[in-house]
């Protein structure tokens, strides 16, 4: 009734030679996946999302490099690198390059300052009114931030701030203290409490704990929001626009006048310049941010 | 007609061979388990059963149907998972009544075969409960009712006794074994636990590196275990390199003779090769007459008898263990005899040397070939 | 025991991002409500001095004046509506891609899986400017799009460069890697055997993700919503280059009233509605995680 045959010779893959007599179809030989409807139509779907995220941005690559192109034509009709020569002669972009990466980071730096202590503070201690306070930052971030800019214009211009270099800085920091505050605090709330009471057993300071133990395990965290902050500075168009313009003009808001003002192929190399620091910096956090770091941070705990 | 039939199942995870050509059969209505260490293959030898993996060789039937690429849902088979699997979003009556909701059954009929199913389990008054209000038995009980609850040809158990505590292991498992037995249900259960293996199966599987190392009823198991993987993981043995020579085994580099009269029994084992010597601690004879051949290292008292660990003579490598009754002085330096041992080589049982019932007769080992 | 005086330093160190959201956030609003009320000066009387069309309270606790000439007009109301259907089309999108996406990624863990959920993230990083420039250029009149149409012989294909489908569109593109990300992650807290158990109780794939995985994910789903919900009503950029000059969003209608007619009172009205929009959006979220954080199930 019951028997092993745990050491007969191993068939291995043999089905060819076993398969002498072609009565009987072996399940073995369908093993191999078929092509059926089901994944042509996952292989599809594919495709399609990839061409809707990547197709405006390798279509703008295009723009950048071509010098005449027509509709409706796939591609160019002629190349030209000309718009990479000439956005350099114009001082008012250059100095906008420089500007935008003097302000991001700048603001993310600042923004670290002033959320990290808080968002320990808020995952470690039974601060009062913790709830409150997470809800009151969130409700900060429902309202548009149009009407929020032309309140802060009048405030801006009683504190004589308008067109000053603080008043961008500040201004582009309201926009990181969210996620610069929650982030982490998930972080290190996802800290099991016995590795920090381990350390401290075996004789480490309060201070210590923090910067060996807590500060490494909750850097993914920080790391990916600090990536954030800068992306959002970078990427601070409407604030800075209202606050610093005309003194200081940054990427994003020079980009607003070339859409308008200068043909597509200089958008186009001016957008590729822009998006070059966000595409590094992608690639350094891509795995934190899939590992989960920037969703656990916006379940309010 | 035929329960379980597994032939020549193999899967490879992450360039690694998990489950190495295995086959299986299980009898209907018995509960067969899959002991093993962790990594030998069992949990996926049984999500193969389920459905769960996909084999890369080797065909799966159950009662005479090839299950083989047959998806879950569709296979006669239920699981009890190691974690209970629980929906938190559901009562135990949803959680146990989901499966036949999906067959589209009369509500009254779901009623009825839930309601009589959670009376089986003892859970009856807590059907509107959440699995969150439930203690770690309770919940237990309930994955136990939502499996059983499909009327399955074949119930899987994945480790269900590893979440919870030693006292309450011994009474579920044996709750469960009473269930299954009345239910008459074919059964595989997989477990690291040799005792829960030994104490609820009509026969057990015992895994190591993706194989079958032997299958056998718990009796079979302990008595002639077939490879040295298996002696050493089912109890407690002694082994030891040794050969035999003046009536007992000469063992490691020991100069002492250690006396084993039922090698006058058993003919034609070759003196002068060296074999695997495995003695069970009962199977050790200590007394402290005669000449010594061995001295007494320590003593571990377990109630109504007693282990000693032994050195013999001239061998400082080799520990030897036995039980004796708690009235046996066990002091300084003893002489030790073997009433029974069985003899490996190359981790294969070649022979038992026992009073009455040599090898060969029993398990039809010859001397030649006991490697496959 | 902590002691008041503890509990006031941990306050004390929770403070500064609330400190500066209060005076740089709280204070505005609370002043943009007194605004739209009818109170030009104290605080407001930088921006009434140089405003056109407002509407004073002189002295009255209130007037709804300014709403009432805002909400009556006849482009405002097309914006809101053109609001309303962009956020719920927009949002409905964003979820059933995140949640195709989220649920491969978590079911088949393939390495194409991966890939997929890799690619979904990507608009995350590319500056919204950019982003809203590049779809408008891909999806307009001598896009790629209408280049491929007419090359298979569709010249009638719609270019959706400058129309509120363009938009949806544009929204979709930069609000899904939040919600991969927020339903993946929620995806991947799930269990094996829960999903393996409705399996075997002998539901298929869909039924088991709809039964099963839904109802366990449902928080992480909630918050998503109402983050991309949030963000699509206030958002500026996309509708302002994307969309078409009229009805657009309420975003650049707000910006324009202030920026071109110079009626910051009325801006702010458009401002306040658009908040009000986005707290009933937040409602269940709040529920959500209130009760996440209340009854989660402890760990079975």
């Amino acid at each position: 009734m019951s028997s092993v045959t745990a050491g007969a010779p191993a068939p291995g893959r043999t089905s060819q030679e076993t398969m002498a007599a072609p009565a009987r179809s072996t399940p073995r030989a369908g093993r191999r996946r078929p092509l059926t409807v089901r994944r042509v139509g996952v292989g599809i779907g594919i495709a399609l999302l990839a061409a809707f995220i990547f197709g405006p941005l390798l279509w703008l690559m295009l723009w950048a490099f071509a010098g005449v192109w027509h509709y409706p034509s796939l591609l160019p009709q002629s190349w030209s690198l000309s718009w990479w020569r000439q956005i350099f002669h114009y001082p008012q972009l250059v100095r906008s390059v420089g500007l935008s990466f003097t302000f991001a980071p700048i603001v993310t730096l600042v923004s670290a300052v002033v959320c990290l202590p808080a968002a320990y503070a808020l995952a470690r201690f039974p601060v009062p009114g913790r709830r409150t306070l997470l809800v009151v930052l969130f409700a900060s971030n429902a309202f548009p931030k149009i009407g929020l800019y032309i309140t802060i214009a009048g405030l801006f211009y009683a504190l004589h701030l308008m067109g000053t270099f603080f008043g961008v800085v500040l201004i582009q920091l309201l926009g990181t203290v969210v996620f610069m505050t929650w982030i982490p605090a998930a972080s290190f709330a996802s800290i099991p409490r016995v590795l920090e009471d381990a350390a401290r057993d075996v004789g480490a300071g309060r201070l210590r704990v923090f910067f060996t133990v807590t500060l490494p395990l909750a850097a993914p965290g920080i790391f990916v929001a600090m990536v954030l902050a800068f992306l959002a500075s970078f990427d601070e168009a409407q604030g800075t626009f209202l606050v610093g313009v005309p003194n200081y003009v940054t990427m994003p808001v020079q980009m607003y006048s070339l859409v308008s003002d200068y043909p597509p192929q200089a958008a186009a190399v001016f957008a590729v310049l822009l998006s070059v620091p966000s595409v590094a910096l992608m690639l350094l956090v891509r795995k934190h941010v899939l590992g989960g770091a920037l969703a656990r941070g916006f379940e309010l705990r | 007609m035929d329960g379980l039939v597994i032939e020549h199942l193999s899967k490879s995870l992450g360039g690694r061979v998990v489950v190495d050509d295995l086959s299986l059969r299980v009898a209907p209505g018995d509960l067969v388990c899959l002991l093993g260490p962790s990594g030998c293959g069992k949990t996926t030898t049984l999500r193969m059963i389920g459905g769960f993996l996909e084999s890369d060789s080797g065909t799966i039937a159950i009662n005479g149907k090839d299950v083989t690429t047959v998806p879950p849902e569709r296979r006669p088979t239920a699981m009890v998972f190691q974690n209970y699997a629980l929906w938190p979003h559901m009562t135990v009556f949803k959680n146990v009544s989901y499966g036949l909701r999906l067959r589209k059954l009369a509500k009254d009929v779901v009623e009825e075969r839930v309601v009589a199913m959670l009376r089986l389990v003892n859970l009856a008054e807590k059907r509107d409960r959440h699995p969150s209000q439930l203690s770690g038995g309770e919940q237990q009980r309930v994955a136990l009712a939502r499996a059983l609850v499909l009327e399955p040809d074949l119930l899987l158990l994945d480790e269900p006794l590893s979440n919870l505590d030693a006292k309450l292991r011994v009474g579920v498992r044996e709750e469960i074994r009473e269930i299954q037995q009345r239910l008459g249900i074919a059964t595989v259960f997989v477990t690291h636990d040799q005792d829960e293996a030994l104490t609820i199966s009509d026969r057990i599987a015992v895994m190591s590196g993706g194989r079958i190392e032997q299958y056998d009823d718990a009796d079979g198991l302990y008595r002639l275990p077939r490879t040295s993987f298996v002696a050493s993981f089912i109890g407690v043995m002694s082994t030891m390199p040794g050969r035999v020579g003046d009536g007992g085994f000469l063992l490691g580099a020991s100069t002492a003779v250690v006396a084993c009269p039922a090698l006058a029994s058993s003919p034609g084992i070759e003196a002068g090769v060296e074999w695997s010597v495995g003695v069970r601690p009962e199977d050790v004879r200590v007394q402290a007459g005669g000449e010594p051949t061995a001295s007494v290292v320590k003593e571990i008292p377990h109630g109504h008898f007693k282990e000693l660990v032994l050195r013999l003579d001239g061998d400082g490598s080799t520990a030897l263990r036995a039980y004796v009754s708690s009235e046996t002085p066990s002091t300084g330096r003893v002489s030790v005899s073997f009433a029974r041992a069985l003899l490996y080589r190359d981790g294969h049982l070649v022979h038992e040397v026992a009073a009455s019932a040599p090898v060969e007769a029993a398990i039809g080992v010859s001397r030649a070939g006991v490697a496959p | 025991m902590k002691t008041a005086i503890q509990r006031g330093w941990y306050f004390l160190a929770a403070s500064p991002p609330v400190v500066l959201v209060a005076v740089f956030i709280g204070f505005p609003i609370a002043v943009t409500v007194t605004y739209t009320l009818g109170h030009l000066g104290g605080a407001n009387s930088a921006i009434s001095s140089i405003a056109l069309h407002q509407v004073s309270s002189h002295g009255h606790l209130a007037t709804f004046g300014a709403y009432s000439a805002v909400l009556t007009s006849h482009s405002f109301l097309e914006d809101l509506v053109a609001t309303v259907w962009v956020t719920a089309a927009s949002v409905g999108l964003v979820l059933l891609l995140a949640w195709l996406v989220a649920l491969y990624g978590r079911l088949a863990d393939t390495r194409v899986a991966r890939l997929l959920t890799s690619f979904a993230v990507v608009p995350l990083f590319i500056p919204v400017v950019i982003g809203s420039y590049a779809i408008l250029q891909f999806w307009s009149y001598g896009g790629l799009v209408k280049t491929l149409a007419h090359a298979v012989g569709l010249p009638g294909f719609p270019a959706l460069g400058y129309t509120l489908g363009g938009v949806v569109l544009a929204e979709v593109w930069v609000s899904l890697p939040f919600a991969v990300l927020m339903i993946g992650s929620g995806l991947r807290s799930i269990p094996d055997s829960a999903f393996d158990a409705a399996r075997d109780a002998g539901a298929s794939v869909a039924r088991a993700a709809w039964t099963v995985l839904l109802p366990m994910n449902l928080v992480p789903t909630i918050i998503a919503t109402s983050f991309t919900g949030i963000s699509i009503l206030g958002s500026f950029t996309v509708p302002y280059l994307v969309g078409p000059t009229s009805p657009n969003l309420l975003g650049p209608d707000a910006a324009q009233t202030f920026q071109s007619f110079n009626e910051p009172q009325q801006a702010e009205v458009i401002a306040m509605v658009i908040f009000a929009l986005a707290i009933v959006v937040a409602v269940p979220y709040l529920w959500a995680t209130y009760r996440s954080n209340n009854d989660a199930p402890s760990a079975a």
